[in-house]
């Protein structure tokens, strides 16, 4: 005789799971529910990062110029004479200025009136022009191009109206990439914005190339230099640190929920597993008593909390596909992006919670004395 | 005292001043056995026969290893149990002894033939020679048939035949029996007491707990047992 082998304790774990169908299929859908939880919260977090920088990461460019102490585009107001966009053009290394306007403000369509961030960019110049998944990014006067999450928002489509400031705007495309979660991007000439704002001569932030064979760092003191009263970020830290504006607000939130979620997830396969070990006391004593190894009776625990969580993965799958294509209805403006390495945190995280779900059970197993088998 | 059969006397099982007390902490231990000393032997079948309450069963689970004696020693094959690890006693357990219950004791959740072959499973025989050795036990007991029903819709005596194959599945060299005619007709008692009576003669030390005196003409020696102590040796 050898030893025993773990895969003889599965029939057994097999049996136990479809002997208590009921209770198998409560305890998949409590992780299953706890699985979609956090893959909308992971999905959301990826949603954030690629969706909501988008536009901002992906801007050829090598630095921008704010007013001073402004350090993101999504928590910060700059404000600067729109001369400074003529005096950097001047500056030796500089290879293209393009010049923007931000504007927080009203978009109206019929009675229903949406915030959003309007950004006047010069439509002669690539460096500022979203990416677009529907109609045109080049924009004309009167045009307005919206992201794709705020034109579900409004039930805007292509050559449909918004106002904007009693001033009318056709939508010649749709973009993507320009979502922030709590509010989204519209584009319109700098010419448009600057009649919107009132505000002509005033732009918010300046987008700069180098030029070729010039180090964007070198580029970057210079241009300091020359402009004390600014502040000049290079593209990947203006990026970043639009990026820590978002995760310094979502991130808490996202992770209480996902720390809460893997706490109920616990909760709801120790509950079970423990009722369970409950309920067939007298049949882990009778394996004690025979002399089951221990390792088999932690194999028909792990066994049953693994198939529950295998369960609970597929079944949170299932829903998050379902679930999804109704989110995009119902909540147009979240964005969602889930990815293969998400799926495989999740599922690690789960094995891990049925590990931790099965401890306690376990350790009441471990606590029934086998000489209980000969109570009547 | 001793319980011999017709086969070679040689003890499997002894006892030596063996005590077990209950209750300890609470200051009013209650002594379930009281200084029994025994020994059992192999091919033979001891019948242990004693009211309610007398310390029957406490025994059967020192005699088992699922009881550690207050005091006194217990000696399997020459081996104490007071020496073996916890591990070590399962896997004495598993090999060494094999339990009957009054109640059968099977597991729902298999069938009557995976139930037979879970002791070999869980001594790490493989298929598909637990397989075999399954249905022969399976067939020795008189169960040919309905060996894939669920052990729940077996009616008494043939689940208390699944539970008595089960225990002589890694052919050990004790069997403990607690009550197994109790829950049957006279039909279904007989055929287990001749089953039993057979695991005996081919060897193994048989203790039986019972108030059934149908067994007295197949015990090789009977045993009465009152208020822990055993008290008649026939």
């Amino acid at each position: 005789m050898s030893g025993w082998r773990p895969w003889g304790g599965v029939p057994l774990t097999r049996r136990m799971i479809v002997r208590d169908r009921t209770r198998f299929a409560i305890t998949i859908a409590g992780v299953g529910m706890t699985i979609v939880l956090m893959l909308f919260l992971l999905a959301l977090y990826d949603g954030v990062r690629t969706e909501a920088n988008g536009w901002v990461a992906s801007r050829p460019i090598d630095a921008w110029v704010a007013q001073k102490n402004t350090t993101n585009f999504i928590k910060a107001s700059s404000f600067m004479p729109a001369e400074q966009a003529d005096s950097l053009r001047a500056e030796p290394g500089v290879a293209q200025v393009t010049p923007l306007l931000r504007l927080i403000t009203l978009l109206e369509t019929g009675p229903r009136r949406f915030t959003a961030i309007v950004i006047g960019i010069e439509p002669a110049s690539d460096l500022a022009r979203p990416e677009v998944s529907e109609g045109t990014a080049q924009l004309a006067p009167n045009g307005i191009v919206l992201d794709g999450a705020l034109a579900r928002r409004m039930k805007v489509a292509l050559r449909d109206s918004v106002v904007i400031e009693g001033r009318s705007f056709l939508v010649t495309g749709i973009s993507r990439g320009t979502n922030s979660v709590l509010t989204q991007f519209a584009f319109i000439t700098l010419a448009d914005a600057h009649a919107v704002s009132g505000f002509p001569g005033i732009v918010s932030y300046l987008l700069v190339r180098a030029a070729p064979g010039v180090s964007p760092a070198r580029l970057k003191a210079r241009l300091e230099s020359r402009a004390p009263r600014t502040s000049v970020i290079a593209q990947a830290v203006f990026a970043e640190n639009n990026m820590d504006e978002m995760r310094g607000g979502l991130i808490p939130i996202l992770a209480a929920v996902a720390v809460l979620g893997g706490f109920v997830a616990v909760i709801v396969l120790t509950l079970l597993l423990y009722g369970s070990v409950l309920e067939r006391r007298e049949d882990y004593a009778l394996l004690k008593a025979m002399g089951a190894p221990s390792q088999v009776l932690a194999w028909v625990m792990f066994g049953q909390a693994f198939a529950a969580v295998c369960g609970g993965v597929i079944l949170g799958l299932v829903a998050y596909a379902i679930a999804v294509p109704l989110a995009a209805t119902f909540a147009p403006a979240v964005p969602l992006a889930l990815s293969l390495r998400t799926v495989l945190l999740v599922a690690a995280g789960a094995m891990l919670t049925g590990a931790l779900g099965a401890l306690l059970p376990l350790n009441r197993i471990a606590r029934i004395p086998p000489a209980e088998v000969f109570r009547a | 005292m001793t319980a011999t059969g017709n086969a070679p006397a040689m003890a499997a099982v002894r006892l030596a001043h063996v005590t077990r007390r209950f209750g300890e902490e609470s200051g009013s231990p209650v002594r379930a056995v009281d200084d029994v000393s025994l020994t059992l032997q192999r091919g033979a079948l001891t019948l242990l026969m004693g009211p309610s309450g007398s310390g029957k069963t406490t025994l059967l689970s020192l005699l088992g290893g699922l009881l550690a004696p207050s005091d006194g020693t217990i000696e399997v094959d020459g081996t104490s149990l007071a020496s073996l690890s916890p591990s070590a006693l399962s896997a004495f357990r598993l090999r060494r002894v094999g339990f009957v219950f009054q109640r059968y004791r099977l597991l729902e959740p298999l069938s009557a033939l995976e139930n037979i072959e879970l002791p070999l499973t869980l001594a790490g025989v493989r298929r598909p020679a637990s397989r075999t050795r399954a249905r022969q036990l399976a067939a020795a007991v008189g169960l040919d048939r309905r060996l894939d029903a669920r052990s729940g819709s077996l009616s008494g005596g043939e689940q208390q035949r699944v539970a008595i194959a089960r225990a002589l599945a890694n052919d050990p060299p004790v069997l403990l029996a607690d009550e197994p005619t109790g829950s049957l007709d006279s039909h279904a008692g007989q055929r287990i007491i001749e089953l039993l009576h057979d695991a005996a003669a081919s060897g193994a030390a048989v203790l039986v707990v019972s108030h059934d005196t149908r067994l007295m003409p197949y015990a090789d020696a009977v045993l009465h047992m009152e208020d822990g102590r055993i008290i008649d040796a026939g």
